[in-house]
């Protein structure tokens, strides 16, 4: 096993400790979205760690790239609630273009 | 003389009212998408500056950073864009790790790394785009019947 992958999964196991002292509740779920976030973000995290161990990346570096990985995991998340938006718009227009048409029949 | 609107014409006129009024999102701006197109372009060719001092390149910070402040009073602008608008401010917070902390971190400490430029410079890429979808998905004018 690779250091990167030791790595992976301590920070795995770190996931199911925070999850299960943070999100009493909803454990299940953090859990789910924590290894979700560790997978999206493995080959960025393979390759930071091996810019870090070969110092073209410095410890500072590391950490600020990875709070970039949440701001922009924030931003996508914006997105997807957005285009939700969006959707349901498109659904009302829908709806209401039906409502005009049968409507219509019904007045003289 | 009065002149009576038909129920027809009524019912048509206020589902017209209510279909603006129950939007929950703007609709697509090409002037907004635009904007955000140009800017990351710009903003990624500056951030490859970044290995170079700071004092350098201060100028061309400051005009990028007027822009992309245009660009975000533009989004403010606009009815009903809450989540762009909120995007625009995560991505320019000079406290937060996006461009804003970038050239906040690139003014602090003089030069930045090359492997850190390129790392940064894909996951700023990838905010604009998240700032892009969204405006790209918007209901365009030819979307409503």
């Amino acid at each position: 096993m690779s250091n990167f992958d030791e790595f992976l999964n301590l920070a795995k196991s770190q996931v199911v400790d925070l999850a299960k002292a943070l999100c009493k509740d909803c454990a299940e779920a953090a859990i789910a979205d924590g290894n979700k976030f560790l997978d999206d973000c493995k080959p960025d995290l393979e390759l930071w760690t091996s810019q870090l161990a070969s110092d073209k990346l410095s410890q500072d570096d590391f950490e600020y790239l990875i709070k970039t990985k949440k701001d922009v995991a924030v931003m996508d998340a914006l997105k997807r609630a957005g285009l939700t938006s969006v959707r349901i718009d498109k659904f009302r227009s829908a709806l209401l273009d039906a409502l005009v048409k049968t409507a219509i029949k019904f007045i003289p | 003389m009065t002149r009576r609107i038909s129920p027809r014409s009524s019912l048509l006129l206020f589902l017209a009212i209510l279909l603006v009024s129950c939007a929950s999102i703007s609709p697509f701006n090409p002037k907004a998408y635009e904007n955000a197109t140009s800017l990351k372009v710009e903003s990624l060719a500056l951030m490859e500056h970044a290995t170079a001092p700071y004092s350098e390149h201060q100028a061309e910070v400051e005009a990028l950073t007027t822009d992309l402040q245009k660009a975000y009073e533009y989004a403010k602008g606009l009815p009903k864009n809450e989540i762009s608008i909120a995007q625009w401010r995560i991505l320019l917070d000079s406290e937060r790790n996006l461009l804003g902390g970038f050239l906040k971190r690139w003014a602090d400490k003089g030069t930045l790394s090359q492997a850190f430029v390129d790392d940064e410079k894909k996951q700023i890429g990838d905010a604009f785009d998240a700032i892009i979808g969204l405006e790209s998905g918007k209901i365009k004018p030819g979307d409503i019947k």
